[in-house]
């Protein structure tokens, strides 16, 4: 009676490890972009995914700017520490530009999400900025070569 | 009367019973079989006394709760592979979005 007890707990256990790793493999099988995705998982209706597609258009110029204003700066800075001048006023002086630039790209990504969080209904709004604000990168106080 | 009356052994050797068959012989056995036989498990003993269920449905009852076990695991191992993969798909998709928004993490893609 203990063995065949024992057997159908086992069976149990295989039916469930077979039923969670067919799922999960069917699952990663489905080929979604990001913003079909975004779509889905927040409930837009064709009105609001058109206007948070035309958010993001307008502020990708933006983001290319700020994006390659850090660059410049990590290089100078970068070439700066090559020279061994990491103590030097220009090094200290791009420094603090380099971290102007980050809290300026940090308020620019902050005010675009709750632009696009607005777009949405007040409560996938939220869950939208919840998702995505704990990503998004906060180096405010951190040198270029803390950059990973 | 004798034992070895002739004519009695004859009659008797010639004498027959025409019983129409039961249609539900075969099933009554059974039946009446069963109501002797003791409950698989004394939970459904019990239950059945309690509910007015003949211990003969009982038969079932192992059988039953086994199936719906196995389904119930299936089910089980599929909510759970489902939470897991959403979980982890929001995740991926929510880092790659932030990504197309985030300066500061292209700079970090592109940064040799």
């Amino acid at each position: 009676m203990k063995k065949r007890l024992a057997g159908f707990l086992i069976l149990v256990l295989a039916v469930a490890a077979t039923a969670f790793g067919l799922t999960c493999y069917l699952s990663s099988r489905k080929a979604e972009d990001q913003w079909t995705w975004l779509r889905r998982e927040f409930r837009l209706s064709d009105a609001q995914y058109t206007r948070i597609l035309a958010l993001h258009e307008a502020y990708q110029p933006i983001c290319a700017d700020h994006c390659n204003r850090i660059m410049a700066m990590q290089e100078r800075m970068a070439e700066l520490e090559k020279s061994g001048a990491k103590t030097s006023p220009d090094y200290v002086a791009a420094q603090e530009e380099w971290q102007a630039i980050t809290r300026e790209c940090n308020r620019a990504t902050m005010e675009h999400l709750e632009k696009v969080a607005k777009e949405m209904d007040p409560a996938e709004g939220r869950r939208y900025l919840d998702l995505m604000v704990p990503r998004v990168s906060r180096r405010d106080h951190r040198g270029a070569s803390e950059v990973q | 009367m004798s034992n070895q009356d002739p004519n009695l052994s004859k009659v008797l050797r010639s004498w027959e019973v025409d019983v129409p068959a039961s249609p539900r012989f075969n099933a009554e056995v059974w039946a009446k079989i069963e109501a002797t036989r003791e409950a698989p498990l004394s939970v459904a003993a019990f239950l059945g006394k309690r509910l007015g269920i003949p211990v003969r449905f009982f038969r079932w009852a192992l059988p039953l709760t086994a199936c719906l076990t196995l389904v119930v695991a299936a089910a089980a191992g599929v909510s759970i592979g489902a939470l897991r993969t959403n979980h982890s798909l929001n995740d991926r998709m929510a880092a790659a979005y932030v990504r197309t928004i985030d300066p500061l993490q292209m700079t970090v893609d592109r940064h040799p």
